[in-house]
């Protein structure tokens, strides 16, 4: 992606040193320039503290919540019932992904469930998971589930489908089975996309677990939300919401340290 | 009949490309079909968890019939049309004056990028805090979902104008507000409505989420009554409508794309 407008080139190379250009970075300074502004507004006392807490106060509940274990908790109770859920996901979607890449009936079949499970808020389905599943831990994997599994067999459909003919050709030039002509030609090649479609997928789990959790008012993360909330703690309710903002973040990353490390030619390649 | 294991184009398996144009919407529509049937029949097996598809159908027709059910509907569609309208009349100026200044395009892509990772329905309550309970409020959030979207795609389609169009541009002396207005927006358009696309399937999910928590109405708070009450076929049947508008709605945006980037032809967005 250019930056066309302007012509002017992008940031001097005068302090090469990891953090010095860290420090320049002119996002992370007017980052700090918000977060100060809005301290001075909410000293002076010119907003509302109860709609805007001050960044310090917020910073105050978030060791106050890490200190009491609250939030340790929380995270570690909405990891436990993520992690089983998503890794379902992988297994069952994967395979179907690939499967509906491969197979063009297989996919004509499921392709309007999956564009049903992608295009709707998934949101609406939850209430449907807390009667079938009750209020536990069941619903909040099976929550996870639902949310990661259809970016994760589209990703892996997309990855399969995409793998250039150019390859499926010289593979087929040199006359081998259809067996290693999968596993070493389709499924490489569709690794990239899978790939990317886990991290999208657990990316959407996370999110998937916290919004069933303040539905149920379950331990965890969407639940200290629900609570704080109905406490009108904005402080310790925006904390709560900065650290699952974190957890999606991290999440992410992981999984794109993940990608590049297991499929690092997909840099060099046109990604679609 | 065996499958050809690879994606190939010119290689057809034993069908001919004459069937395969029936055999894809048959299996289509086979697939809701069976879904259909399996709907039916689990209802049927085990009443207490599914509603099956008839009390579905014959609720619908109850709902309808008495009126009762267009309130909820309407409800829903008329928050979902302002929210998302508004919200397409501030983001779209703001991304296109945000790509015009370099540094503030720099930091908002950060910001943008972090305010789509927070959980969206967990910065409900804040709403509440912040607005009450009540149309502000849902409006509110209808709004502050679709925003970041719109925006963020917004900035990203007018930032990567190619430079040769905008040499163009100055070649033809063109002033500033000509070069955004006929040169920049226009080749923004198709990540614009990559955005718009993407907004209204989020602003869907700010009504029904408003409709759980803020205040129950429209079809959220038809889901959130029917889960209280384990009333399975209005639960279903609201979902089904969820589901419906959310597939009406994605069609119009995709016709509304197609009519405004006939000329972008193959090299069009993803």
């Amino acid at each position: 992606m250019s930056t066309g407008l302007a012509q002017a080139p992008t940031t001097s190379r005068r302090l090469s040193s990891a953090p010095a250009r860290w420090l320049r970075d002119s996002r992370l300074v007017s980052l700090l320039l918000i977060l100060l502004v809005w301290e001075a507004i909410g000293a002076a006392g010119h907003i509302n503290p109860t709609v805007f807490p001050l960044p310090t106060s917020i910073l105050a509940s978030l060791v106050d919540n890490a200190r009491s274990f609250n939030l340790g908790s929380a995270v570690v109770a909405s990891l436990l019932t993520l992690l089983p859920g998503f890794l379902a996901a992988a297994v069952t979607g994967i395979p179907l992904g690939i499967a509906m890449g491969v197979y063009r009936h297989v996919r004509w079949l499921w392709d309007p469930y999956v564009s049903i499970l992608l295009g709707t808020p998934l949101v609406a389905m939850i209430p449907v998971l807390v009667i079938w599943f009750g209020l536990g831990e069941l619903t909040r994997m099976v929550a996870a589930f639902i949310f990661a599994f259809p970016l994760i067999v589209l990703n892996a459909q997309a990855g399969v489908r995409h793998v250039p003919h150019s390859l499926v050709e010289m593979a087929r030039s040199y006359e081998v089975g259809r067996a290693s002509l999968f596993w070493h030609v389709l499924v490489p090649g569709a690794l990239p996309s899978t790939m990317l479609g886990l991290r999208l997928g657990i990316s959407h789990a996370v999110k998937g677990v916290i919004i069933t959790e303040m539905l149920v008012a379950a331990p965890g993360l969407g639940g200290l939300i629900i609570n704080f909330g109905e406490a009108y703690r904005t402080d310790h309710l925006l904390a709560v919401v900065c650290i699952s903002l974190l957890l999606v973040v991290l999440a992410g990353q992981l999984f794109k340290l993940l990608e590049e490390r297991l499929t690092p030619w997909a840099r060099r390649s046109i990604r679609p | 009949m065996p499958a050809v294991a690879l994606p190939r184009r010119r290689h057809r398996s034993s069908t001919s490309p004459a069937a395969d144009t029936l055999v894809k919407p048959a299996l289509q529509v086979a697939a809701l079909a069976i879904g259909v049937i399996v709907w039916q029949l689990v209802g049927f097996a085990k009443p207490h968890l599914v509603a099956p598809f008839s009390t579905v159908a014959v609720t619908a027709g109850q709902l309808a019939r008495s009126g009762s059910i267009w309130g909820p509907v309407g409800q829903t569609l008329g928050e979902l049309l302002l929210g998302y309208l508004l919200a397409l009349a501030v983001g779209i100026p703001l991304g296109i004056a945000m790509a015009l200044n370099r540094a503030v395009e720099k930091a908002a892509d950060m910001y943008l990028g972090w305010l789509l990772a927070i959980p969206e329905l967990a910065m409900i309550p804040f709403f509440i805090i912040a607005f009450g309970v009540g149309l502000a409020a849902q409006l509110a959030v209808v709004v502050a979902f679709a925003l970041p979207v719109i925006v963020q795609n917004t900035l990203a389609g007018v930032v990567s104008a190619q430079p040769s169009v905008l040499e163009m541009a100055s070649s033809f002396e063109l002033n500033r507000r000509q070069v955004v207005t006929k040169v920049l927006v226009p080749g923004a358009l198709p990540m614009i409505l990559v955005g718009a696309r993407m907004g209204l399937a989020r602003s869907l999910l700010g009504v029904i989420g408003a409709g759980f928590f803020i205040q129950l109405f429209g079809l959220g708070g038809m889901i959130y009554y029917a889960e209280t009450t384990f009333d399975l076929g209005a639960m279903f049947l609201s979902i089904l409508l969820v589901v419906i508008i959310a597939f009406a709605a994605s069609l119009a945006v995709q016709a509304i794309d197609r009519r405004l980037t006939f000329w972008k032809g193959d090299a069009g967005a993803a």
